[in-house]
């Protein structure tokens, strides 16, 4: 979905102003990075990195520890890579740190507020920090909170504050000096259900209609599919696969028959009519038939043998390659079951995160 | 979840970035401003208030008692301390100032993990630690010079001859702001080195006041018993006492004259150590900054 450069959306949003809001690194890609490798003593988080990002909203997924908060934090330039280039927005971190820094914002995985001020002085001195004047610094800041959805308690404390606005203050003080690159760390860690879906689609709203190039970082392969176009999967350090979204979930060749009961006998019938069953009847709960499509249409057959049959059907449907299958098929180092889309995520029993749930 | 997100828009910002100098600067003042309890509830302003209020009100009473003296025809006298002895009895004040306001500086930004926030941002993990090293060394300078100011206030207003009083005052600055910048500086750089090991407040300003405290009293037994010989040097491990020695040495103070003093270890020296210790304590901190975890 990227309409081409952040440029594009500008002409839009901001009239003349394009050149100035992709400065700096016009033209160039968002981030590049070239055989990029972080050793510690005991373990290698990066290996030997690859990849070139265009704007738009990027997905950074791999399990817990295959190197995405590393990689965000070179990015950042908090982190020296042990070898191996990288720049980003034109700049490379590991010289000009300081100066990139000003033009991207980040949101750590972990809530990172102080309890005793309010979301107002917090993010006007921290948007001070990122270089901007002190009368920009507070608009920008009201400005802000408000698009993040945070009104009369902007006054208030933070300590007060539940988990979705806390969040939403951690996302305000990453786009308060309205940065080119927002990097974001599991921006939805925490957060119910609900929350969920507003802080991802605030996120595509900011990485959309506002023209600021998102790198989401996440081990849920559901929040990727919702809103990002483009994805980057790692594995202990290494690029797995770097495509857009579509490239992930295009339709397989398999289709679903799912009936109530008597998937096996559901099987053989089709298979006796001359389609290729791929699996069905025996595994699972004995619901769900694979069929291969072949050429030809199968779903008259499939019509006419479960009205024979007398069976109650629930769906055919064609699938669709899931972002699990990536995980599965490429890397079976890595269980698949690390994932899980559309589920909240589980808690490292090390987390230094206070949940209140 | 309360609100939601309505449609109202986003403005870029296309006005000046003006960089690491800047950032440092903000950091800097606003840091200042909570050493004060500026920007924070009413129980954080007591200390700094009593810390500042109380010097100057011995400063007063200094002046006062000059004042009445001269009235009544007594002259100059010399129990009443000038500049020279204004720091001993108000040198408590900047140790209880820095044992409560370093880790109120540091601590909570470990706490909460805020350095994380700070450290994504245009500055260095050096430009953190400096800037809370000045901003609390300039606390602990206006406590200082507080009392100084009144008290050439206080002389300059009671003379009969201006001249002569302004004349006295001058010669007199260098003196008071160097002893009172290198003081400040020692006293904040130890602190903040403490209590940036010690995220939890109630440790840290234990430890801080352990370290200024406890060689003092140590150093003061070994010194009452009158050993001699090496026994004298563990003076060098008393904060307190090496910043007297800034004093004493900036002043020119005949060591004898001062209680404080009569270790028997030269002014020079003692101020030496202030200042390794100084050093010493700012480069630990920015070491600690260098590998904190955020």
């Amino acid at each position: 979905m990227p309409e081409g450069t952040p440029g594009a959306h500008l002409d839009r949003y901001h009239g003349s102003v394009t050149a100035q809001r992709i400065a700096p690194g016009d033209g160039a890609p968002i981030v590049r990075v070239d055989g990029l490798t972080k050793r510690y003593p005991t373990v290698t988080a990066l290996d030997a990195l690859t990849l070139e990002l265009a704007p738009g909203i990027v997905g950074l997924v791999g399990a817990n520890g295959a190197g995405k908060s590393t990689l965000i934090k070179i990015l950042l330039g908090l982190l020296v890579p042990t070898s191996g280039r990288v720049a980003v927005l034109g700049i490379d971190p590991t010289v000009h740190g300081t100066e990139l820094r000003q033009w991207v914002g980040y949101m750590p995985e972990h809530n990172a507020l102080p309890p005793d001020v309010s979301a107002t002085e917090l993010v006007a001195h921290l948007a001070q920090l990122s270089g901007l004047p002190a009368g920009a610094a507070r608009e920008r800041t009201s400005d802000v909170l408000r698009h993040v959805g945070l009104y009369e308690e902007r006054y208030r404390q933070i300590g007060g504050y539940s988990t979705g606005m806390r969040q939403r203050v951690q996302l305000a003080q990453a786009l308060v000096h309205d940065p080119r690159l927002l990097l974001l760390d599991e921006p939805t860690n925490g957060l119910d259900p609900a929350g969920r879906d507003e802080m991802l689609e605030l996120i595509q709203r900011t990485g959309h209609e506002f023209g600021i190039a998102i790198i989401l970082a996440s081990h849920l392969l559901g929040e990727i599919e919702q809103v990002c176009d483009f994805l980057v999967a790692i594995d202990a350090g290494q690029l797995l696969r770097s495509a857009p979204l579509a490239e992930f979930t295009t339709e397989t060749g398999v289709l679903t028959v799912e009936v109530e009961e008597g998937g096996s006998s559901l099987a053989a019938r089709l298979a006796e009519r001359g389609l290729r069953v791929l699996s069905g009847g025996a595994d699972g709960d004995g619901r769900a038939v694979q069929i291969a499509l072949d050429d030809g249409s199968p779903y008259d057959i499939i019509r006419d043998a479960v009205a024979d049959l007398g069976l109650p059907l629930v769906r055919i449907e064609r699938r669709r390659h899931s972002l699990e299958d990536l995980f599965r098929d490429a890397t079976p180092s890595s269980p698949a079951g690390s994932f899980a889309p559309g589920l909240p995520p589980t808690q490292p029993a090390v987390s230094p995160h206070r949940d209140p749930r | 979840m309360t609100g939601s997100i309505y449609d109202i828009g986003y403005r870029g910002y296309d006005g000046p970035r003006l960089g690491r100098r800047h950032a440092v600067a903000a950091l800097t003042r606003h840091s200042l401003r909570s050493v004060f309890g500026i920007g924070r509830g009413g129980r954080a302003k007591i200390l700094p208030l009593i810390c500042i209020g109380l010097p100057a009100l011995i400063a007063l009473i200094f002046v006062a008692i000059r004042a009445l003296a001269s009235r009544g025809g007594l002259g100059d006298i010399p129990v009443v301390p000038g500049h020279d002895g204004m720091y001993p009895p108000i040198a408590a004040f900047p140790i209880l100032f820095v044992a409560a306001q370093a880790p109120e500086l540091l601590g909570r930004d470990q706490r909460y993990r805020v350095l994380t926030l700070y450290f994504s941002r245009a500055l260095r993990r050096t430009d953190y630690a400096l800037a809370k090293l000045t901003a609390l060394s300039l606390g602990v300078l206006i406590i200082l010079l507080v009392p100084q100011i009144l008290l050439g206030g206080g002389a300059i207003l009671a003379t009969a001859d201006l001249s002569a009083a302004l004349g006295k005052e001058a010669a007199a600055l260098p003196a008071v702001f160097g002893s009172s910048i290198i003081i400040a500086i020692v006293s904040a750089a130890a602190a903040l080195a403490i209590a940036s090991v010690a995220p939890r407040r109630m440790y840290a300003t234990a430890s801080i006041f352990g370290v200024f405290i406890i060689p003092g009293i140590v150093a003061a037994i070994v010194i009452g018993l009158d050993l001699g010989g090496v026994a004298k040097w563990i003076v060098m491990l008393d904060i307190g006492s090496l910043l007297d020695g800034v004093n004493g040495f900036a002043f020119g103070i005949d060591p004898s004259s001062q209680p404080a003093l009569n270790s028997g270890i030269p002014v020079e020296v003692l101020s030496a150590g202030a200042v390794i210790i100084g050093g010493g304590a700012t480069v630990a901190l920015i070491w600690r900054y260098l590998r904190i975890q955020a």
